[in-house]
């Protein structure tokens, strides 16, 4: 049992701040800011237990100054309106990764570049998502989103509770156990033994390949050894094609380079780059014939003194997708502007 | 296609402040150039052009071999940089782990978007300490003899 819920050190928590008008007769145990990263599912029978549990997670959230996400399906979110009243107003109804994206690592590196910002100032924050509606995707997606968030946010202060529907036998979908820490029995969490490490989970749910494109524009080789030079002329010719402007091209060239790093440092050593220019927008997709087990890298930020670490995470940082996987024959880094 | 380059790397360049400012020299075949000035107990480490995978390694020998020498204050100066990669920011943070470690303030002067954005994206514009200028880097570091 975590100990961290119960109500002594919540109740005096909230003295420190300026009066509350109103308390909740049957508040949740909440968690310890000491705590760091959570991650805990709950599961629930029937949809009114379940909205009932989200009113007094994210109400008690709030009351925290916490920054609070509510990332629920439009009938849930008119009811939690209704019920928060004035202050509804302190919770985003939004995923934190904003909007759907085919690329659930690219949804969590949106939710660690937002999460990261909202806890900057030492604010914790929670995000409640309901699952099993749309447009989450399919299990799979939903669960490399969950396990990506274990591998990103370790340290943060923030708290990531799931709420799941429950099966006729009782139990929630089976990724519900493998990525979640803690599971809510009650009002309190207990450890999850059947939790499994996100290198695990990708291990057995690897991520797949990006939507294909059709024939691309063009076409450029890289190698040990060789200057990124050619690659970043390359970046420059078609960002003024597709029009992107001096700061994206800046971007598109930084993050084409990045990924052309990190193929050549943990890759096959040599590659291609693809570039796409549709309308507007630029794809380029780096490929190279290594293979890449785990969870994807850059998924958030290293610690300023780690020496690696950096390269993918900028790309992810300027890109509006940075989508890797690896297929039968190797393994591709997508970036989209 | 180029193949790995194995030729030694190039010397860097030691400039003597009473010179002035000259021509600029050219950079080295991998794209980038080092030069150093010592302004009494503080080392200037001025670098230009392009840091990637190629040539990082240099930027890291030079800027150890710096430290090694042990001044008090050490100047990474990447205004003349037009191209910066995760490579470079490896280098500096290790360079900082380093001064750290010898009690050595370091300074970064980062003038143009080559190189703050990457540092800004990264975090490391607040945790190293950044400069836009060299005159600011310099201002209070030991500069005279002795």
């Amino acid at each position: 049992v975590i100990t961290g819920w119960e109500h002594g050190r919540h109740r005096r928590q909230r003295t420190e701040r300026a009066a509350p008008e109103t308390e909740p007769p049957d508040e949740p145990p909440w968690p310890d800011p000491d705590l760091g990263y959570r991650h805990v599912a709950a599961g629930f029978r029937d949809p009114g237990a379940m909205i009932d549990f989200a009113e007094r997670a994210v109400s008690s959230a709030a009351r925290l100054n916490e920054v609070v996400w509510a990332v629920v399906d439009p009938t849930s979110e008119r009811e939690l309106h209704r019920r928060l009243g004035p202050a509804h107003a302190r919770v985003v109804f939004a995923d934190p990764g904003g909007a759907h994206s085919y690329s659930a690592q690219t949804i969590v590196a949106r939710r660690v570049m937002r999460l990261h910002t909202a806890t900057a100032g030492g604010a914790r924050a929670t995000v409640v998502v309901q699952h099993g509606s749309p447009p989450e995707g399919e299990p799979g997606h939903r669960c490399r989103v969950d396990a990506g968030c274990n591998a990103a946010l370790e340290g943060m202060a923030a708290t990531l509770i799931c709420l799941y529907p429950l099966g006729d036998d009782g139990r929630m979908a089976p990724d519900a156990y493998w990525n979640h820490p803690e599971l809510l029995a009650g009002d309190t969490t207990h450890p999850n033994p059947d939790y499994l490490p996100p290198d695990r989970v990708f291990a057995a749910n690897p991520t797949p390949p990006a939507p294909p494109l059709g024939p691309a524009t063009g076409e450029s080789g890289f190698g040990p050894g060789q200057s990124l030079r050619a690659v970043r002329a390359e970046a420059e010719r078609y960002g003024t094609m597709a029009d992107l402007g001096a700061r994206r091209s800046q971007g598109l060239v930084l993050a084409v380079c990045e990924l052309v790093n990190n193929s050549i440092e943990h890759g096959a050593g040599h590659g291609t780059v693809s570039w796409w220019v549709l309308g507007d927008r630029v794809v380029a997709q780096v490929h190279d014939a290594g293979r890449m087990c785990g969870a994807p890298p850059g998924l958030g930020p290293p610690e300023w003194a780690a020496p690696r670490g950096r390269g993918v995470w900028m790309a992810r940082r300027v890109s509006e997708t940075v989508h890797i996987w690896t297929g039968r024959d190797g393994t591709y880094a997508r970036c989209e502007f | 296609m180029a193949t790995r380059n194995e030729s030694p790397p190039p010397a860097v360049g030691v400039r003597d402040m009473s010179a002035g400012p000259g021509e600029p020299t050219p950079l080295d075949p991998d794209g980038l150039r080092l030069s150093v000035l010592r302004l009494g107990r503080t080392v200037v480490v001025l670098v230009a052009g392009e840091v990637e995978l190629v040539n990082a390694r240099r930027l890291t020998e030079t800027l150890t071999a710096e430290l090694s020498t042990g001044p008090s204050a050490l100047v990474v100066d990447l205004d003349e940089v037009r191209f910066f990669t995760s490579m470079g920011l490896t280098a500096l943070v290790l360079a900082q782990r380093e001064a750290g470690s010898r009690g050595i303030t370091m300074h970064v002067v980062a003038t143009g978007d080559a190189t703050r954005l990457p540092l800004r994206l990264t975090g490391l514009l607040d945790e190293l300490a950044v400069y836009r200028t060299r005159d600011e880097a310099l201002e209070g570091l030991p500069l005279g003899p002795g």
